[in-house]
């Protein structure tokens, strides 16, 4: 399959850095490429999967059962190298797991976004589907979230 | 390792196109501009360029297909006649399980997906098969960017056609809630439709999903009586 050899090397590195394992990455990105035989879908392209990665990486967060089983797979090194802006601060699996107990699954996703894959405000838009405003919104109030957590957790920007 | 980005950071799927050659020209160049300044974001096109390749698992086969069971056709005939008689006697009015789409569907620029949530004594179960008195179900939807479809919830139950949550347009994305919860009770099986683009009148969708609408549907039994 052409679009699995072609694109699956990007969602398996974007898999590693939000979960920092990589076989819990590895299944994620399977399971995409199996949905979209099993669909017969023709024209995925790499926002689509990156989205459907995006998605299932929260959703695999979100499940308490299988909290244990990432935190004993998690290997910072697969993070990859994280660029700052002056208000954004490198999110592990710690804290990671609380936002995951806080935020619903839209937010999780957006702050995936932001804090893992440095998307713009206008690129989360569009790939959320949702407008600027919204997103700009819900990045302010996920902010002060991350912002509360961390302090709690003693971690810093 | 954290790296100081000079402006803002080029996307990590924004790089990954860039390294694919599947940039538009104009933000090619606006990337290329920035890495030019950047070493923050020259770093991560690295990664990608020349990083560890990952050897990746070959794609597990989906699922075969089941062997189809090979009967006599005398046998197969019986089968299909006793099938038939019990279809008649049983099944009940108004449109059949085979008339229903599946959970999924093609429509032009992507799919529609439906996801069913139930709640029960605050318990969650994604896609269930089952309901029971007190349950709440909350739809989701999932629909190509842009649009901002109608779209109509429909429950067809034992020949009878309800209507729990107000029509109303979503916007489309991943899993989009609908507003409103709804419940389900009686002791038939029911589909659950989402009917969306231009829904049909109310009196219409009694007749069961229409032909000129894209729908989807999720099946549910009765959960079984202690």
């Amino acid at each position: 399959m052409e679009t699995y050899h072609r694109y699956a090397p990007a969602l398996l590195r974007k898999g590693q850095r939000i979960l920092g394992n990589r076989q819990d990455a590895e299944d994620i990105v399977h399971g995409i490429f199996l949905e979209v035989l099993s669909r017969r879908l023709t024209s995925v392209d790499l926002p689509y999967l990156y989205r459907a990665v995006t998605n299932r990486c929260a959703s695999l967060l979100r499940d308490r059962g299988t909290r244990a089983r990432l935190r004993e797979r998690y290997d910072e090194s697969l993070r990859g190298p994280v660029r700052t802006r002056c208000d954004d601060m490198v999110i592990g699996l710690d804290l990671l797991e609380k936002l995951a107990e806080r935020l619903g699954q839209r937010d999780l996703e957006i702050l995936l976004c932001r804090y893992f894959d440095d998307l713009t405000q206008e690129e989360i838009a569009q790939t959320l589907a949702l407008s600027r405003k919204t997103v700009a919104q819900r990045l302010a109030r996920i902010r002060e979230t991350v912002r509360a957590l961390a302090a709690a957790n003693g971690v810093t920007p | 390792m954290k790296l100081e980005c000079v402006g803002e950071p080029v996307s990590w799927l924004r790089l990954e196109r860039f390294a694919l050659g599947e940039l538009p020209v104009e933000e090619r160049s606006r990337v290329r501009e920035h890495l030019e300044r950047c070493p923050a974001c020259q770093a991560c096109l690295d990664i990608i360029r020349t990083g560890p390749e990952p050897v990746l698992r070959p794609l597990p086969s989906p699922a075969p297909a089941r062997p189809r069971r090979m009967f006599g056709w005398l046998g197969a005939a019986a089968v299909a006649l006793a099938g038939v008689a019990l279809l008649l006697l049983f099944w009940p009015a108004g449109p059949k399980r085979h008339d229903f789409p599946g959970a999924h569907s093609m429509v032009k620029g992507g799919e529609i997906a439906l996801v069913l949530v139930r709640e029960r004594g605050g318990a969650i179960q994604r896609n269930p098969v089952v309901f029971a008195p007190g349950d709440r179900f909350k739809a989701r939807l999932t629909c190509p960017p842009p649009g901002e479809p109608m779209v109509e919830l429909v429950v067809f139950q034992g020949g009878e056609t309800f209507f729990p949550l107000s029509r109303q347009s979503v916007v489309c994305g991943n899993e989009v809630p609908l507003s409103g919860a709804f419940g389900l009770d009686g002791d038939a099986e029911a589909a659950v439709c989402l009917i969306v683009g231009d829904p049909p009148s109310r009196k219409a969708l009694r007749l069961g999903p229409p032909m000129s609408s894209p729908a989807v549907c999720a099946h549910l039994r009765p959960a079984p009586s202690n």
